[in-house]
């Protein structure tokens, strides 16, 4: 089992209106963020991720989000290039760059391997569409998401695999001279990841380009579930994924004892769901980023959260497993549980949830490093 | 009347299938809907139908009418509907257009003047000013978006939920988030185009149209030559179905002047 800090870098100070507002995310006034407090907060962050090397995390995760307090990097190279030479041994997992929103995809693959050289072969590099939100924000049409995504990535892979100059002549991105320097020091190229929150047409692409996915924000019948579709859809492309193919993304809190943990993460958790994620459903799902049958799958899953983010409780979270909260040994054990159950090789945990203070992620980090990570090592050897 | 006379067929045109409703004879008239009611036949077909051969098809992509994969933008509407007209054979057409339909039928007429006997824009989109904003209809919650398209919401039926309209109202959103997401609901280009229009214009607008403002009304009226305003009261974006009847009178005594006669 591997074991990933991952970041949002949220801005935990809202305003008193805040929770009268129907989203934190593309029109929350920008006058809420104040640069003053924001130099303490990013310092803070790279802190904390910095410091997961030291602690033992086989990497540090960085993402993308626009116009949103739920997490305050619109530029995720720009912060693994910050973390670039801070560590030396880490993996920097940039997960990801939002493709659909690039008019130039060159320029992830120009970025992507700038990180790659620098870092000497230590960059992961993750791509995702982005939320429904960001199409409100960037006035990018939700309708090509898919597609540009699509065509953004395979120009992205011919940049790194393909000798230069090429010409590309897609649906939307149309260039005569592609020709990217540097190359990255990956070969063929790094690592992709992508994370996501389980679309049938998703898993299916990344099992059949034997990528690895991630699922995000679910609760861990519906990850059984599309890990096992994953797995299913590999067979069906022609070979048996290894469980480092699959990945849990989940908000972590450890403290001495369950009681103590739920009482200290109650409140961070809430405010990552019911305050960072509340969105409506029209800012959620943009007309067109679904297909209409997705859409009309989505509505009406069976096993989808009826409560939307915004209005789930504390004990939906950990009932639901949205969440991983309690002793280390709570902890270790849940982990090793589900990585029975479902056959998973990566945790990507949050450990600064929300609004949680410096010193009380910094201190969760800790615990989980040297109470909980060792222990379900052992017990799980990596698949590779 | 009109009502018996109503026909309905699935056409095939442009290589798509087509949701046509049709009815009356006469001077053949094309109407083209707003976004939220493809497939509605009310008291203004009824009227309109009595004098003139109306012609209603669902746009491509709303109603029963097929998404096809190369409808991305609203100049692609224009030209599905000159080939829908050949497929008719129908030369010359009077073109009601109502918000995107208005948006499309102002584009029809600058493309090809030629083909347009008169032209009535009611609460059309297509035009652009920063000083006249317009609500956003994507982002706009489910439940405020009738008081953007009403003077009284509270005066028209609320329609029942069901499987079947939530998958069409679906399906009509994401084809105007193909066409009208960004630029949102309009044209840049469009305004300069306009002055080619020499059919008589009639633009209609709801003086509580907290869609599209009523501003655009006289921006419509200064960009095309031969063109008047009709503002009806008490009567939000929704003209169709707020005022069907006044909608009705304004726009049959319109088509029924002569051409040339109110220049």
């Amino acid at each position: 089992m591997k074991f990933y800090l991952f970041h949002l870098m949220p801005y935990p100070h809202l305003n008193p209106d805040y929770d009268n507002r129907p989203t934190g995310w593309i029109n929350y006034p920008n006058e809420n963020y104040d640069p003053q407090k924001g130099i303490r907060i990013y310092n803070e962050y790279l802190d904390q991720m910095e410091y997961a090397e030291e602690l033992g995390f086989e990497g540090i995760c960085v993402n993308e989000h626009h116009q949103t307090t739920y997490g305050t990097m619109p530029a995720p190279n720009i912060m693994a290039a910050a973390l670039a030479r801070r560590t030396s041994r880490v993996q920097i997992c940039i997960l990801g760059n939002i493709l659909s929103l690039h008019q130039f995809p060159q320029r992830v693959a120009e970025e992507v391997a700038m990180l790659d050289v620098i870092t000497g072969g230590r960059i992961v590099s993750g791509f995702v569409r982005g939320v429904g939100a960001e199409y409100y924000s960037m006035a990018a049409n939700p309708t090509e998401s898919r597609d540009r995504f699509y065509e953004a990535h395979d120009l992205i892979m011919r940049c790194w695999t393909e000798p230069g100059p090429f010409e590309c002549y897609g649906k939307y991105y149309r260039f005569r001279y592609v020709n990217p320097w540097p190359r990255p020091v990956q070969q063929p190229h790094p690592p992709i990841w992508i994370p996501s929150t389980g679309s049938t047409e998703t898993i299916d692409w990344t099992a059949r380009l034997r990528y690895t996915f991630l699922m995000i924000y679910a609760p861990i019948k519906v990850v059984s579930g599309f890990f096992d579709e994953f797995r299913k859809r590999a067979l069906a492309h022609g070979y048996t994924s290894s469980p480092d193919q699959l990945g849990w993304s989940v908000p972590i809190y450890v403290a001495e004892t369950d009681a103590r943990a739920h009482t200290e993460a109650r409140e961070h958790m809430l405010w990552l769901f019911n305050k960072g994620l509340k969105n409506p459903l029209q800012v959620s799902i943009p007309p067109g980023y679904l297909t209409d049958e997705s859409w009309w799958r989505t509505m009406n899953r069976p096993d989808r959260t009826t409560k939307f983010f915004g209005n789930l409780s504390y004990e939906d979270l950990v009932e639901m497993g949205y969440v991983l909260v309690g002793s280390p040994d709570t902890v270790a054990r849940t982990l090793m549980e589900r990585q029975k159950s479902l056959n998973f090789g990566r945790v990507i945990g949050l450990f600064q949830v929300g609004d949680m203070p410096h010193k009380r992620a910094v201190a969760n980090m800790e615990l989980f490093a040297r109470e909980v990570m060792p222990r379900v090592k052992d017990a799980v050897p990596s698949a590779v | 009347m009109a009502r018996t006379d109503r026909r309905e067929a699935l056409l095939e045109v442009s290589g798509i299938k087509v949701q046509l409703l049709e009815g009356g004879a006469g001077p053949p008239v094309l109407y083209l809907h707003g976004a939220g009611s493809p497939g509605l036949w009310n008291d203004w077909h009824d009227a309109i139908s009595a004098e003139h051969r109306l012609i209603v098809p669902s746009h491509p992509g709303f109603g029963d009418s097929d998404r096809p994969d190369w409808l991305l933008g609203i100049d692609d509407m224009v030209f599905f509907y000159l080939e829908f007209l050949d497929y008719l054979k129908i030369d010359r057409v009077s073109l009601v257009g109502l918000s995107v339909g208005g948006w499309i039928a102002a584009e029809l007429a600058a493309i090809e003047p030629r083909r347009v006997e008169k032209l009535v824009l009611a609460g059309a989109a297509g035009l652009f000013s920063p000083e006249l904003p317009m609500a956003d209809m994507f982002f706009t919650a489910p439940a405020d978006l009738r008081p953007l398209l009403y003077h009284d919401p509270s005066a028209i039926p609320v329609p029942e939920m069901t499987p079947e309209l939530m998958r069409r109202q679906y399906k009509g959103q994401v084809t105007m988030a193909r066409i009208a997401w960004n630029p949102y609901l309009h044209n840049p280009k469009l305004a300069r185009r306009l002055s080619r229009i020499d059919a008589p214009t009639l633009i209609v607008w709801g003086d509580s149209d907290r869609l599209i403002p009523p501003g655009y009304a006289e921006l419509y009226r200064s960009h095309i030559k031969n063109s008047r305003v009709r503002i009806i009261e008490r009567c939000g974006h929704n003209i169709l179905v707020e005022r069907p009847k006044e909608f009705a009178s304004v726009v049959a005594g319109f088509l029924q002047e002569k051409r040339g006669g109110d220049r």
